[in-house]
């Protein structure tokens, strides 16, 4: 016992060192005068740690969205329509969480009796609907032209702009991790654990799991629609290709790498995300200069790669990167 | 209010398909019994259990718990007003340690409202109670051998501080000093005000402990008594004819 809980002490401790670093360091980048281009992915990975922590509090619970792209997309577009006739941006951002948290509820009520494949299949219907519905609502949504999205809050230039942004989703992001770790730590997530390891026992043990199940999929709809509302304001446009699969698929990839179910699985996603993208970025004018014609197949490589790393994650490590980096920062006796 | 039954079933029935699982059963369970349920295989024991846990909707019949009707509940309804127990397929939360999946029991079983890591000291204490190793309580429910898990059943059963708990062959799989040792266990549960329904293959052992014993058959009940009674009744042994002869013994 006394072992245990020492070495339990100590993982907690190098976890929040990590963290604590990890922090420091994105905290301090935008004083060293990085590029524009760098700042925009970087806020991107932020958003990408929101957008995947949202959608694992769904996962938890085990339901396993392939449409969250479409909470994204309701937040976003609420958050437009609303703030072009107000003005006010941050209740436009409150708002969208809200509408796609009510949306979420609705879906859920429709998903909470499906497994697997059947879920899959219906949130990855819904995502294909909203595709039609904003091209068919095209008065209102600007339909495939998009609408131009007003910004979060004035700036001089660009770069400022970029600046304040880059602290406000670097703020999303952590809020996001703190509040999934404080769920998943509470009854609340006790339950969703519970369900998604045996839903039948979950049942004998006392949980509605009707209840539990609806109540993950309203806060991951929540929190991915506030998440895809702060996107909006920061991209500064959106059309209907905000529904797109590509977009669902992402905190599917993120997760499965970095720890389908774990807090740190979307950071750990996020941040090799945002390495690799990188890194193709950087080996473009190589492949340029080896093989012209392959340049016009890579931006399809991306996909390509990130499938090829899914499947080598999931044949050497199937439950993703952090349960093997907890084994490996865990002192050994 | 304490005149009716703790458990009373009336008329039920159940049926998978053309199967007739569990046909037109009554019985009662007073207070503080502990009842043994006894059949040969498929029977439809297990089915019974699970009706009273609300896993399965009866097709016809009622089921009253301190008087009240609980045929159309939830398990997690019953669960919340006292009853609760063990399947007979090993199951529990295979990647939760022995704590936590003790702790969901207290957390949302009849007692409710406490904070989760008041869950967790009173898990240990419930742990304790069924005799888990002190030492493996942090250790994951799939990394233990089937009679720790066993007691983590037995243990998340009773966290939900349940009035009548069903217990589906829990000896089943034990070797003969764990059985034993499960037996023991089952009279000190006895004696903490619980009442028992257990299903138990081995007739030695329902011999032992129960005050009273059902007998089932083809999903009919076809006798009740004491053990004594039972065991010379000629409908009984008529139905374990080519049973192992290790039922009878
Ligand atoms: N979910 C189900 N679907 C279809 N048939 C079932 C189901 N559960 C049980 N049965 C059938 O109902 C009958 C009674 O099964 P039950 O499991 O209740 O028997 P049992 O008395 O517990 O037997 P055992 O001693 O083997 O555990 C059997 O014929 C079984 O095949
Ligand atoms: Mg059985």
């Amino acid at each position: 016992m006394k072992t245990i809980s020492y070495l339990h002490f100590s993982l907690k401790n190098i976890t929040f060192y990590l963290s604590f670093l990890l922090i420091i360091i994105a905290l301090v980048i935008p004083f060293f005068q990085i590029s524009l281009y760098l700042m925009h992915v970087l806020i991107l990975m932020f958003y990408y740690i929101g957008y995947s922590s949202s959608w694992n509090l769904l996962a938890y619970s085990g339901q396993v969205s392939f449409g969250h792209a479409a909470f994204l997309g309701i937040g976003a577009y609420i958050t437009t329509l609303f703030t072009i006739r107000t003005s006010l941006p941050f209740i436009g951002v409150l708002i969208g969480a809200i509408v796609s948290a009510f949306i979420g509820l609705l879906i859920g009520l429709t998903c909470v009796r499906l497994r697997e494949w059947f879920l899959a299949l219906v949130t990855f219907g819904f995502s294909i609907i909203m595709i039609a519905l904003t091209i068919e609502l095209d008065e209102f949504t600007g339909g495939t032209l998009g609408l131009i999205v007003p910004k979060l809050f004035p700036s001089i230039n660009q770069y400022q702009y970029y600046f304040y942004y880059y602290y406000i989703m670097l703020t999303l992001a952590v809020f996001l991790v703190l509040i999934s770790q404080f769920i998943i730590r509470s009854k609340v997530g006790l339950a969703f654990a519970a369900i998604r390891e045996n839903e039948l026992e979950a049942k004998a043990t006392g949980i509605n799991v009707m209840k539990y199940k609806l109540l993950a999929f309203t806060i991951s709809a929540f929190f991915t629609g506030l998440t895809g509302a702060f996107y909006a304001h920061f991209i500064g446009f959106i059309n209907h290709q905000i529904y797109s699969p590509e977009n669902s698929f992402w905190p599917i990839i993120i997760n499965v790498i970095g720890g389908l179910a774990t807090i740190e699985g979307p950071v750990i996603g996020s941040i090799l995300r945002f390495f690799i993208i990188e890194f193709l970025r950087i080996m473009e004018p190589w492949v340029r200069t080896i093989s012209p014609g392959m340049i016009t197949i890579y931006p399809k490589m991306q996909i390509l790669i990130f499938g090829a790393i899914l499947v080598v994650v999931i044949i050497l490590m199937p439950k993703g990167i952090a349960p093997q980096l907890r084994k490996f920062l865990t002192p050994k006796e | 209010m304490t005149k009716s039954p703790l458990l009373e079933l009336e008329k039920v029935t159940k049926s998978f398909g053309g199967l007739i699982a569990v046909r037109n059963i009554d019985f009662q369970i007073d207070r503080n019994e502990i009842v043994g349920l006894v059949g040969p295989n498929g029977a439809g024991k297990s089915t019974l259990l699970k009706i009273i846990n609300r896993f399965y909707k009866q097709d016809s019949g009622s089921i009253r718990f301190e008087g009240e009707d609980i045929s159309r509940l939830n398990p997690h309804e019953v669960c919340k007003m006292g009853i609760s127990g063990t399947t007979q397929i090993a199951q529990a939360f295979p990647d939760m340690t022995a704590i936590e999946n003790v702790a969901i029991g207290v957390l949302f079983g009849k007692l409710g409202r406490t904070s989760v890591n008041e869950a967790k000291k009173k898990a240990a204490e419930v742990l304790r109670f069924v005799e888990f190793s002190e030492n493996k309580m942090e250790t994951l429910v799939k990394n233990l051998n089937i009679a720790e898990l066993r007691r983590v059943q037995l243990a998340k059963a009773l966290a939900t501080n349940p009035k009548l708990l069903l217990l589906d062959e829990v000896t089943t799989g034990l070797g003969h000093i764990e059985g034993e040792k499960a037996i023991e266990l089952i009279r000190k549960i006895r004696k903490s005000g619980i009442t028992i329904l257990m299903v138990e293959h081995i007739m030695k052992i329902i011999m032992g402990i129960c005050d009273r014993v059902i007998v089932l058959n083809h999903g009919e009940k076809i006798a009740e008594g004491t053990p004594e009674e039972v065991v010379n009744n000629e409908a009984v042994i008529r139905s374990y004819l080519g049973e192992s002869s290790d039922c009878l013994k």
